[in-house]
């Protein structure tokens, strides 16, 4: 018997195949996607985003969305097989890290004690988490030596503490769009700083460093500079000869022995015939709302409600990234001559980053309430996407030679600077996963259901810290200034569902991500976060799952010492 | 945030992302790509042929709407000095082959072989002439009236969004030749580019292989 199966290939499951196989212990990983190799990723546009090549056909697999209609007061349910607004990240080998754009933001130690830090917040369920900052302190700093992650250690008030004075790459090479934002900011007295990147600024082993492509986000790396599970550590891990890699298998149900304790992983294969794996240890990190889907889908006598459910926590409290976007134009005739040329350069990174309002005091009340994160970047390079922008004038569709203009003023005249603001997604009762009762997808198995209710509140904040930035913007000489904050989820920053705590009739897991009701099943992807911090959440679950691979190494090793008496 | 297929702005529905990959369709799609090539030039030496192309089996455009669609994306694109122009990129080939076979759900097929008819009708009923046989102040008077509302500006938005996917799609779709496209637009494309093995849909044949 193998002693770990693994569910999911992406950032939550490959630190766990990596420890584990590099310890000696024989692992499978389950991923349901294909196993796409360095060498097959190009940076074709039709491929990447416009027939997203990299996640499922809706026709085959979808989700049902369930969503709060303010017109009409009432909640509205709609498949993504109607709308065509897809629910998925990358499905394949090392998931959708290898598409992320890598912004890697640790948490600061306020993240992980909400509740205790600022109170209740009415209709939210906030929670502290049971662990501190610095118990995941060491694994991010692992990560950014590991997965590798470029940048400057820059002091600034919300500075999370760090065992190391700086980071192990030196910043990736910026745009003068960043000195200028630099300059801005000082002189409004706003703090910003080099965001730190999971992608190598020099290269590490077999990976190469970024040859800035100018398509990073939506890409996969061509060099593996970006810090994809796939090439930062499965490839490793599959050297030891310790770790198989079943692509094309998707799991639909975790059998259990009727004494509290999973046996094996049934799955399909990519003849969509049954098989199945049994292992010592199970580990489920298929990102948060298929990992809840997958353990409401593992019904049986002993879980009646689903696998490690009994206390009906599974599905609950789902978070997403709170915040929103905003944009400029930056018309180069309003530069000199060296300067706009510099704006123009392709590829350099932006890489500009503020935390200056992780903590904002609410000026009605006076109250301290927790913030956010800004981070500032290029419009996406994608050709295409800029023609569906630049086609419209207003409400007024172009054609002809005014369209013809129109197109070409957009790509040679002016240059695009974003911004996106990330804060909490609070925890709620109307932000959750449940099993379809009408959809199944092309295995007959039940579509994921998500309702995305989200808390008033997460608005409000997300509101406050877009509108401290736009002052950055305007001092730099940005036009055409244009800023939203939404309720929609992002769909690429998933976490939640089955949370960690010491309560187990409150949450699925304890504080190490072991089921609190099965006795060898772990979670290891973002599922396991009660509250998701400010910033992207991909450096915290690659963190979290090298500390939970740490806790399967010490059961293993103390199962394998048990067998040996 | 992931983008809609052709066009994020409009309700669109998403594209076919199946894994699997079919040669025999993929042959018909080839052979019928070729094919269409040269419809344009063989059709407006006959405007009363009755010939077909058939995509697949999933769907028809006579030679009829093929000349349709060719004379409307050379209006919303045209030849200006300022750029290439829709025929220069090879739109209407690049058209008939997202229509074809695996490249295109079934749904968004039959939107672009309804909503061509429907529109040929449309310009018949307000002008009582075939818009192909309009002249170039004719057609713009025709296009003026129908953009900005309702179906027909989703259609025009939709298909101006296929001629400019023409201009800058990477030249092994045989569109964009010589990158005149990105010439133009100053357009600098990532590099690795695709290669006739690992472009759409040879990708999928690539990515099954694995095991």
């Amino acid at each position: 018997m193998i002693d770990v199966c693994i569910i999911g290939s992406g950032a939550g499951a490959s630190p766990v195949a990596y420890e584990l196989s590099l310890a000696g212990f024989k692992v499978v990983v389950l991923e349901k996607g294909p196993y796409i190799k360095t060498k097959d990723f190009y940076k074709d546009e039709l491929i990447a985003t416009r027939k997203d090549l990299y996640i499922p056909n809706l026709k085959d697999e979808s989700h049902e969305i369930v969503k709060f209609d303010k017109k009409n007061e009432t909640w509205v349910k709609q498949s993504t097989r109607e709308t065509g607004s897809d629910f998925w990240n990358g499905n394949v080998v090392g998931g959708s890290s290898n598409f992320m754009s890598g912004y890697f933001h640790r948490m600061k130690p306020v993240d992980f004690k909400l509740k205790s830090t600022y109170g209740t917040i009415e209709g939210a369920n906030v929670e502290d988490w049971p662990i501190s900052y610095d118990d995941l302190e060491p694994y991010y700093t692992k990560v950014e030596h590991l997965i590798g992650v470029s940048g400057a250690v820059k002091k600034h008030p919300y500075l999370e503490p760090r065992s190391e004075p700086e980071f192990p790459f030196p910043p990736l090479a910026t745009n003068v769009v960043s000195e200028l934002i630099d300059k801005a900011a000082s002189e409004l007295k706003i703090s910003t700083f080099n965001t730190p990147r999971a992608i190598l600024s020099k290269p590490k082993g077999d990976r190469k460093s970024c040859y800035y492509s100018n398509y990073c986000g939506s890409y996969g790396c061509a060099s593996d500079a970006k810090g994809s599970a796939r090439a930062a550590l499965l490839e490793d891990a599959l050297k030891t000869g310790n770790l198989t890699i079943i692509p094309f298998a998707k799991v639909f149900h975790l059998q259990t022995n009727g004494k509290g304790a999973i046996t094996r992983a049934n799955y399909y294969d990519r003849e969509g015939l049954k098989n199945s794996i049994e292992a010592k240890i199970f580990v489920v990190a298929a990102q948060a709302t298929e990992t809840a889907r997958l353990l409401l889908m593992s019904k049986n006598e002993e879980f009646p409600n689903g696998l490690s459910n009994n206390a009906g926590q599974v599905g609950k409290n789902l978070v997403f990234s709170a915040g929103g976007v905003g944009s400029s134009v930056l018309y180069y005739e309003d530069f000199d001559n060296e300067t706009s040329e510099k704006l123009a350069t392709p590829g350099l990174f932006v890489n500009r980053a503020s935390q200056q309002w992780y903590e904002i005091t609410d000026e009605e009340t006076g109250q301290k309430m927790k913030g956010g994160t800004v981070d500032f970047l290029w419009e996406h390079a994608n050709p295409i996407s800029k023609v569906i922008k630049s086609k419209w004038k207003g409400d007024q569709l172009l054609y002809g030679s005014a369209l013809k203009k129109n197109v070409h003023e957009y790509f040679t005249k002016q240059r695009v600077l974003k911004f996106e603001v990330f804060n909490d997604w609070l925890p709620n009762d109307n932000c959750f996963v449940e099993l379809s009762d009408s959809v199944f997808d092309k295995w007959g198995d039940p579509v994921g259901k998500i309702w995305i209710g989200n808390h008033p509140h997460d608005e409000k904040i997300g509101k406050l810290i877009g509108d401290n930035t736009l002052p950055i913007l305007k001092k730099l000489g940005a036009k055409n200034i244009k800023w939203g904050v939404s309720s929609y989820p992002s769909v690429n920053l998933q976490a939640g569902g089955c949370r960690f705590g010491t309560n187990p009739k409150t949450s699925v897991l304890d504080k190490n991500c072991k089921s609190h009701e099965v006795s060898n099943l772990y979670i290891s992807d973002g599922s396991f976060m009660p509250t998701g911090g400010s910033v992207t959440f991909t450096f915290t679950i690659y963190a979290n799952a090298f500390r939970v691979a740490d806790k399967i190494k010490e059961e293993l090793t103390l199962i394998k010492q048990k067998q040996l008496l | 945030m992931k983008e809609i297929f052709l066009e994020n702005t409009e309700n669109e529905t998403s594209d076919s992302k199946n894994w699997e990959f079919n040669r025999r369709n993929w042959f018909k799609i080839t052979v019928l790509g070729l094919v269409a090539v040269q419809l344009p030039w063989l059709v407006s030496c006959d405007d009363n042929s009755s010939s077909e192309v058939i995509l697949d089996g999933k769907g028809i455009l006579t030679e009829e709407e093929i000349k349709f669609i060719f004379e409307l994306q050379n209006s919303l694109v045209p030849k200006d000095g300022n750029g290439p122009s829709a025929n220069d990129v090879n739109a209407h080939n690049y058209f008939v082959w997202t229509l074809s076979g695996k490249n295109i759900p079934q749904e968004d097929r039959t939107y672009f072989i309804e909503k061509t008819q429907e529109f040929m009708m449309l310009c018949e009923a307000q002008f009582l002439r075939k818009f192909t046989n309009l002249s170039s102040q004719e057609k713009t008077s025709f296009i003026d009236k129908n953009i900005q509302s309702g179906w027909t500006r989703t259609y025009i938005s939709r298909m101006i969004t296929v001629i400019f996917e023409a201009i800058l799609l990477d030249p092994v779709y045989d569109v964009n030749p010589n990158e005149i496209g990105w010439n133009w637009l100053q357009h600098n494309p990532g590099m690795p580019r695709p290669t006739l093995e690992t472009k759409f849909p040879e990708i999928y044949k690539t990515v099954a292989l694995y095991d």
